[in-house]
């Protein structure tokens, strides 16, 4: 639907037309009135297949069957997939021959000055509403925000014991013993979060303005617009020259068309316009692993031998315990915006937003806390193994069973904890449609003044500067002719001087 | 009224017509106006089905046999279908024959100057035409919200205890495990989609018309040669060219240009939204935790030579395995199009909060913490049971167990990441109408030349011949000469201001 304006800054009010500019611009103007065209059929289409859904739902729940409707919808879904791809295919186009018409506007030019007299407040700007509002509008708009969250927690623990002696006959104190004591805990915690935010938002929004400005009275000066024809026609033959004779000639040519002109802009109807797009892509990943590990064992086994006069004793007993801590993190936090904003007669405030990041870390990661909550572990651990270790001298001494006592469990792993605070500034989706709340209000309150879209192009013929400038220097030798509006204001407003500058008239 | 009024900027009020503008305003404008014909059919066709089965409704409490009309009534609704099918058709084809021709008027142009005098020249608004509106509005809102919660919580406990001496062999073993597990899934899907297509179309008793309108002869006459490049349609002011020109005053060869002098007003207002959001949350959290124990224990007594041998063999084991998953999106589609004719109303987007869900508490730690909870309950349940099993091994009678308490180390889930996502929704777009309604009704005092809606609906063009500026060329250059016949207003002015 709606395209940017195209503005040159060569056509301000009162400058005098580059006649390829002009060309230039219109051509632009033209190249994309048939996207336009192929955007407002395809919405046109989709809005009207819309609409008749809807009345194929009232007439259901009117209890009227839809036989024909239902035939026409089939051809309305072929005609809009026929208009979105030749929306497609007109545009890509059409890009191509706007891309060599933009690429021949620079952003920097030089031109004749305006031939217009702006002193003392000669030339006036005037308002009138001669256009008219418009608006066209089409707002495409997607955003998702997509959570998951994976962990998978386990902890285990095992204990055992393995326990035997055997006495000789008779005495108690002939035989051996072995024990065995085992005690294992481990945690293990893995952990994946993930969480995507994505933003597409395409605004095309253009107005045509009912308020018109129009150079009324249009003084021209007359010396300054001789300068300014030279500079722009430099061959002797067009050239003005104030001698009796060329003067006459240039006269006598009035009319005709071989007579030369330049052009300028002596009023404009407005229009504006807002072309944006934003894309934003957020992800943020958090993975974690951790496992911490804790083994306690002991091992003890004792012999005697009393055989008359001979004896042998032994005793050996081992205890180790090892634990062990693996953690590992990974945090990335990736954001992608992608912001592009056309506007023509107004400039849109936009503001960004902060982004809050989210990189997680191990709250603590310093050796001596791990440590520390290792070391909690050993110990709870070491404290199932003497449990285990008591069962197994129960089981060796006493002939009834003794249970080993209930395993106290305590979690030691660290815990995950925002770090780096940073708060980014993005323009994302938001900004835009501010930005667009912005420009409508800016409309409505007069703010937005908008570009050309119609140039009033008034022409200026060599004939009536020559007569210009015969009635300024030798006036009342000549039939005046006027040239611009300074007779007409002369009548309304006595005090006004078109010859001379009037700095009275302040 | 199904579409925007047409406009083509570059016809003004002032402005010179170009001929093939106006020709291709007029065709946009028949194609317009033929979409419009059969959407208006179709609306009065459903209109006259729900009077004619209101009136069906009052006859039947009137006691009123409604036969005839029950009959007729069927017609109606093949008519209403035959209708809609034939507004879509119009409508293809209408589109087709618009896009080129809207395709040919391009926003930017360069245009004649005006040949008005617009210092002189006043723009008058007068109350010569009529207001009006015709009015359709399709509303369509859906809303719908599917939960489903499954929660499962199993917990199992058992022993067996034996004993035993053969052969002087005594022998017992004891086996307790205890099984705790929880399961909970739960889905949830919030849909809200939304349709709403406006059109209005309004017109205005205000028109516009110069008065007086003056014209700048000179500026006209230049304007003129611009348009006329052929040496035999140009004005030029010899004596024998003007008086060659005013002998053809009236006859067919006459050119003319032709400028706007005036126009009635109208303004129309063509939006639809479509919204659609959608939030699904799914969950699932699945916690199983067994704690066993197994012990054996034997002993060989009285033997020749060993006297007795005891050993013993014990495992005690707990194992914990805990699975969360979540998966939370929310998403937005929204598409807008608006066009306006005549009047810019304000439009505005509107907030609309989404959020996304999580677990609350989904660290390692504080997990690790609940389940480490969890695995105690379990092992100490699993430790009375065997209190449990040594006393009816000893005892030979049955004990009961103690009560199993069980903890919930299910995670919640909540709201994170509340976004207020700026939306132009259906409220958007309502808004944007009620403040059309509002500026197409009401007065402005001041400011603004025209005090409601702007688009042209009906142009008041003014031709301008050649011989016309030849008279006034000469009234103004050469005063009371010849017989003063006025091209313009510029009398009538000057007799009223004095």
């Amino acid at each position: 639907m709606p395209s940017t304006i195209p503005y040159s800054p060569s056509l301000t009010l009162g400058s005098v037309i580059t006649p390829s500019v002009m060309e230039a611009l219109i051509k632009i103007s033209q190249a994309q009135a048939p996207i336009d065209a192929a955007q407002e059929n395809l919405s046109s289409l989709i809005s009207l297949r819309r609409s008749l859904d809807m009345t194929r739902q009232e007439l259901v729940d009117m209890r009227i069957s839809p036989a024909e409707l239902d035939a026409s919808l089939i051809k309305v879904n072929a005609d809009i997939d026929a208009a979105a791809s030749h929306y497609a295919a007109v545009r890509m186009a059409q890009e191509d021959a706007l891309l060599e018409l933009r690429s021949g506007m620079p952003p920097v030019m030089a031109g004749p000055e305006s031939p217009v007299d702006f002193n003392y407040e000669r030339t006036q700007i005037k308002q009138v509403a001669i256009g008219a509002d418009n608006l066209k509008l089409e707002v495409q708009y997607f955003s998702f925000n997509e959570n998951a969250q994976d962990a998978h927690n386990q902890l285990n623990k095992v204990r055992s014991f393995i326990t035997a002696s055997a006495s000789t006959a008779g005495s108690d104190a002939n035989g051996a013993s072995l024990e065995v004591a085992n005690a294992a805990t481990e945690q293990i915690s893995q952990q994946i979060s993930n969480h995507n935010i994505a933003g597409t938002l395409v605004i095309a929004a253009s107005c045509t303005h009912r308020n018109a400005s129009m150079l009324a009275p249009l003084y021209l000066d007359v010396d300054k617009a001789i300068r300014v024809w030279n500079a722009v026609y430099r061959s002797d033959d067009t050239k003005i020259r104030t001698d009796s004779k060329s003067l006459a000639t240039i006269v006598s040519e009035a009319g005709k068309p071989e007579e030369p002109a330049m052009h300028i802009v002596s009023g404009a109807t407005y229009g504006s316009s807002f072309i944006g797009m934003v894309h934003v892509l957020r992800s943020e990943d958090t993975t974690s692993f951790q496992s911490v590990q804790a083994q306690a064992g002991s091992l003890q086994a004792s012999f005697k031998f009393e055989l008359g006069l001979a004896g042998a004793s032994g005793q050996t007993g081992i205890e180790s315990s090892v634990a062990n801590d693996i953690k590992r993190l990974f945090s990335g936090q990736q954001v992608n915006a992608h912001v592009s904003l056309i506007t023509s007669g107004v400039i849109s405030g936009l503001a960004t937003n902060e982004v809050a990041s989210a990189i997680k870390s191990f709250a603590n990661i310093d050796p001596s806390k791990s440590m520390e909550a290792l070391g909690k572990l050993a110990d709870a651990n070491a404290s199932d193994k003497e449990s285990s270790q008591s069962a197994a001298k129960a089981a060796r001494s006493r002939q009834l069973m003794a249970s080993m006592q209930a395993a106290k469990v305590e979690g030691v792993l660290s815990s995950l904890a925002d770090i780096q605070a940073d708060k980014i500034k993005v323009m994302d989706v938001n900004s835009l449609m501010a930005a667009f709340d912005t420009y409508i209000a800016d409309i409505n309150n007069g703010r937005c003044t908008g570009v050309p879209i119609n140039y009033f192009v008034k022409p200026i013929t060599r004939s009536q500067l020559a007569l210009m400038w015969v009635s300024k220097y030798f006036p009342g030798q000549f039939d005046a002719r006027s040239g611009d509006d300074s007779e007409l204001t002369k009548r309304v407003d006595p005090t006004a001087n078109d010859a001379q500058p009037n700095p009275a008239k302040k | 009224m199904s579409i925007a009024l047409p406009y083509v900027p570059n016809l003004t009020i002032g402005g010179i017509v170009d001929p093939s503008t106006m020709r291709t305003l007029l065709a946009m404008s028949e194609a317009t106006g033929k979409i419009d014909a059969a959407h208006d059919h179709l609306n009065s066709q459903i209109s006259m089905k729900r009077s004619l089965e209101m009136t069906a409704q009052e006859l039947e409490n009137l006691n009123i046999e409604t036969e005839t009309l029950t009959q007729k009534m069927k017609d109606v609704d093949k008519n209403i279908d035959l209708a809609a099918s034939n507004y879509a058709k119009v409508r293809i084809e209408q589109e087709a024959i618009l896009q080129p021709l809207r395709a040919s008027t391009s926003t930017v142009n360069a245009n004649y100057e005006s040949p008005v005098n617009w210092i002189r020249s006043e723009l008058k608004t007068m109350e010569l035409g009529a207001d009006s509106i015709k009015l359709n509005v399709q509303y369509f809102g859906f809303d719908r919200n599917a939960q489903s919660v499954d929660n499962q919580l199993n917990s199992i406990r058992s022993f067996v205890a034996l004993s035993g001496r053969v052969f002087g062999i005594k022998a017992s073993s004891e086996l307790a495990s205890s099984a705790v597990s929880q399961v909970n899934s739960q889905l949830q899907t919030h849909d809200i989609e939304g349709t709403l297509i406006i059109t209005a179309t309004c017109t205005h008793r205000d028109v516009a018309m110069f008065a007086p309108l003056v014209l700048d002869v000179d500026k006209a006459v230049r304007v003129w040669n611009l348009m006329h490049p052929d040496a035999k349609d140009r004005i030029v002011t010899d004596d024998w060219s003007m008086s060659e020109a005013l002998s053809e005053e009236g006859t067919e060869a006459e050119k003319a240009i032709h400028i706007v002098s005036g126009a009635a007003f109208g303004s129309s207002f063509v939006g639809m939204v479509h919204i659609l959001r959608k939030e699904s949350t799914q969950s699932n959290q699945s916690t199983a935790d067994s704690s066993s124990s197994m012990q054996l224990q034997a002993g060989l007594e009285g033997g020749a030579l060993i006297s007795s041998i005891q050993g013993g063999f014990g495992v005690d084991r707990s194992t914990l395995d805990d699975i969360r998953r979540l998966f939370s999106r929310t998403e937005i589609d929204s598409h807008v199009t608006l066009i306006t004719a005549g009047l810019i109303p304000t439009l505005s987007s509107s907030e609309i909060s989404t959020s996304i869900k999580a677990f609350t508490n989904f660290d390692p730690s504080a997990m690790m913490g609940e389940l480490t909870a969890l695995q105690t309950e379990t092992d100490n349940s699993q430790h009375n049971l065997r209190t449990a099993a040594d006393a009816a091994m000893m005892g030979g009678q049955l004990v009961s167990m103690k009560k199993a308490t069980i903890k919930s180390v299910m995670g919640s889930v909540s709201d994170i990441d509340s976004q207020r996502n700026k939306v132009i929704n259906v409220n958007s777009m309502i808004t944007a109408f009620e403040n059309y309604i509002t500026k197409a009704t009401e007065k402005k005092s001041s400011g603004s030349l025209l005090n409601t809606g702007s688009l042209p609906v009906q142009y008041f063009i003014k031709p301008i011949t050649k011989s016309q500026l030849i008279h006034m060329w000469v009234n103004k250059y050469y005063p009371g000469q010849f017989l003063e016949i006025q091209g313009d207003d510029s009398l009538a002015k000057t007799k009223t201001t004095k």
